[in-house]
């Protein structure tokens, strides 16, 4: 579904993505971890288009990304939830839906169901949403174009424990619809619970790639996977 | 007030705004000719709007094409055409055809190039239509033509009447065209786009193209205006395409208030009403009544005149 070959990029003159390699199949949801600043957003960001790209390459089913529009990638099928929400403050919860809304299962009815309380937001500007209305808003605004696969940016930084419990409840049902995702997450117990597969990076590459279910069951490995410095499968 | 603010429905203090401008004809019969100039310039504020307030163009050349519509549509009946809608209609075509090329050059810019850019536009043409003055005139501008009673009935008086009605029909027409455009998903992607252009790349949009349209329709509505004014005033000079036009259309929709198709029609008003005053009480200072009135609005809050009536009905 997504394959990254190599891929080396940044922002600016920096490199921050050095050789990173990585695959993902169809409805898998697969957790990228890591310290802060070793290269997850970035990751993700070169993936959307808007980070810089130097050498190594992107392939979503199969079309190659690399040096393709923002809009093009979009219009392939990639919809990304940027960690500060970027939704529309000025539109209304509906407008904000509406303008990226493409033909597909995700129409907006089923997007309110799985976010009751944008439904009774619906008219409101997104300016005065609540942060973990802006966040849901944010989500729905990405299945409203209906992709193949999601990036999410720590879509839990934040929030209130009940509105994370909300927020996974609907990550949960939206893997029950075939969807891909990547999520780059700083809740571990949250990243370990809703994905397939646990990636971590350090230094900008992958350093471990492996089941989610074995770090389910002993967390310690997975603060020893975090931790130590040298890490290497 | 809130109503003046909301893009799907209308409501009471709109129809106190149109109702204003009827009785306008009624109460103030010996100033139609202001009124005329008030409409016609609240008309180029909306195409303003359209750009810079709801689409986030930076321009600081938006005369240029008033002043290109003025000269068209002087040029239709110099040339024979004295029907008044469409030679007033080629003016706003031939607006945004020069628009189109104009804005490749001026979009794919922005922030401070981008108004330098827009900028450059509106000096360059000035400068053109300066040196061509066997088409415009040159400082001597553009005169003795004029056009056929409109509609075949209502001539053209002294009085202003029929300049009157013509304006306000015509202002009347772009307010409803704008105010439909903006509700529906183009206006709202639009909007989307002075948000976050980014973000709206990044959900499929061809912001380029979006940008592009906005800037032509915009150029066609000051197109408009100027076509209306060399028709109401039988008189197209270079200063209709001045950087002083392009600045003063600023100030009215900064002073109205940006984004918000009211804003810029309330600005035009206030504008040209105290330049008059000011004008009758110091012909060479009433830039100082203008700039005293900006610093106060900028100062009093967020978007001008409007933003201010806002705040007081929340207060209320």
């Amino acid at each position: 579904m997504l394959r990254i070959d190599s891929l080396s990029g940044g922002w600016g003159a920096t490199t921050i993505i050095d050789g990173c390699s990585l695959h993902l199949a169809q409805g898998e949801i697969c957790a990228l971890l890591g310290r802060n600043g070793v290269g997850k957003t970035t990751l993700l960001e070169l993936i959307t288009g808007r980070a810089r790209h130097r050498a190594g390459g992107i392939r979503m089913n199969g079309k190659n990304l690399v040096g393709t529009a923002l809009h093009v990638r979009a219009r392939a099928g990639l919809a990304h939830v940027p960690q500060q929400r970027e939704v529309f403050p000025s539109l209304t919860v509906a407008e904000n839906l509406d303008v990226a809304a493409r033909p597909g299962s995700w129409t907006r009815r089923r997007l309110l169901d799985l976010f009751p309380s944008l439904a009774a937001r619906l008219h409101a500007r997104a300016a005065h949403l609540s942060g973990g209305e802006q966040q849901m808003l944010a989500i729905a605004r990405a299945l409203a174009s209906n992709p193949c696969l999601l990036l999410m940016d720590e879509p839990s930084e934040g929030l209130a424990p009940v509105v994370v419990e909300q927020l996974v409840a609907a990550i949960r049902a939206m893997a029950t619809d075939g969807l891909t995702i990547l999520l780059v997450e700083q809740n571990f117990h949250v990243a370990i619970a809703l994905s397939d597969r646990c990636l971590v990076m350090e230094r900008g590459r992958i350093v471990h790639d492996g089941p989610s279910t074995a770090l389910r069951r002993s967390p310690s490995d997975l603060a020893d996977l975090l931790f130590q410095s040298n890490i290497i499968t | 007030m809130s109503g003046l603010l909301d893009r799907h429905r209308w409501a009471w203090p709109e129809a106190m705004f149109w109702c204003g401008w009827i009785a306008v004809f009624f109460l103030f019969p010996d100033r139609l000719s202001l009124s005329t100039q008030i409409l016609i310039w609240s008309m180029f504020a909306l195409s303003l709007d359209l750009v810079m307030g709801f689409c986030g163009i930076l321009s600081l050349g938006q005369a240029f094409f008033f002043g290109v519509g003025a000269y068209a549509t002087a040029w239709t009946a110099l040339l024979g055409w004295h029907e008044p809608i469409s030679a007033a209609l080629v003016g706003a075509a031939v607006a945004a055809l020069a628009a189109l090329p104009l804005g490749l050059l001026v979009l794919g810019l922005s922030g401070l190039r981008q108004i330098m850019a827009t900028l450059a536009i509106g000096a360059l043409g000035l400068e053109a239509a300066n040196r061509a003055a066997g088409v415009t005139g040159g400082d001597d501008g553009l005169q003795g033509f004029g056009f056929a009673p409109l509609l075949g009935h209502f001539r053209w008086s002294i009085f202003g009447q029929t300049s009157f009605f013509y304006a306000l029909t015509g202002f009347a027409l772009v307010f409803l065209l704008l105010r439909h455009l903006l509700a529906a998903p183009f206006g709202i992607t639009l909007q989307g786009i002075r948000d976050n252009a980014t973000r709206m790349r990044m959900l499929g949009v061809r912001v380029g193209r979006y940008r592009l349209l906005a800037w032509t329709i915009g150029a066609a509505i000051a197109g408009l205006a100027g076509a209306l004014g060399a028709q109401t005033t039988r008189f197209v000079g270079l200063d209709s395409m001045s950087l002083d036009a392009s600045i003063a259309v600023l100030v009215m929709l900064v002073v109205g208030g940006t984004g918000r198709l009211y804003g810029g029609p309330i600005g035009a008003a206030v504008y040209m009403i105290v330049h008059d005053q000011a004008a009758n009480w110091n012909p060479y200072h009433w830039m100082a009544a203008i700039g005293v009135l900006l610093i106060l609005v900028v100062r009093l809050g967020r978007g001008g005149l409007l933003g201010l009536m806002e705040q007081a009905w929340a207060r209320f």
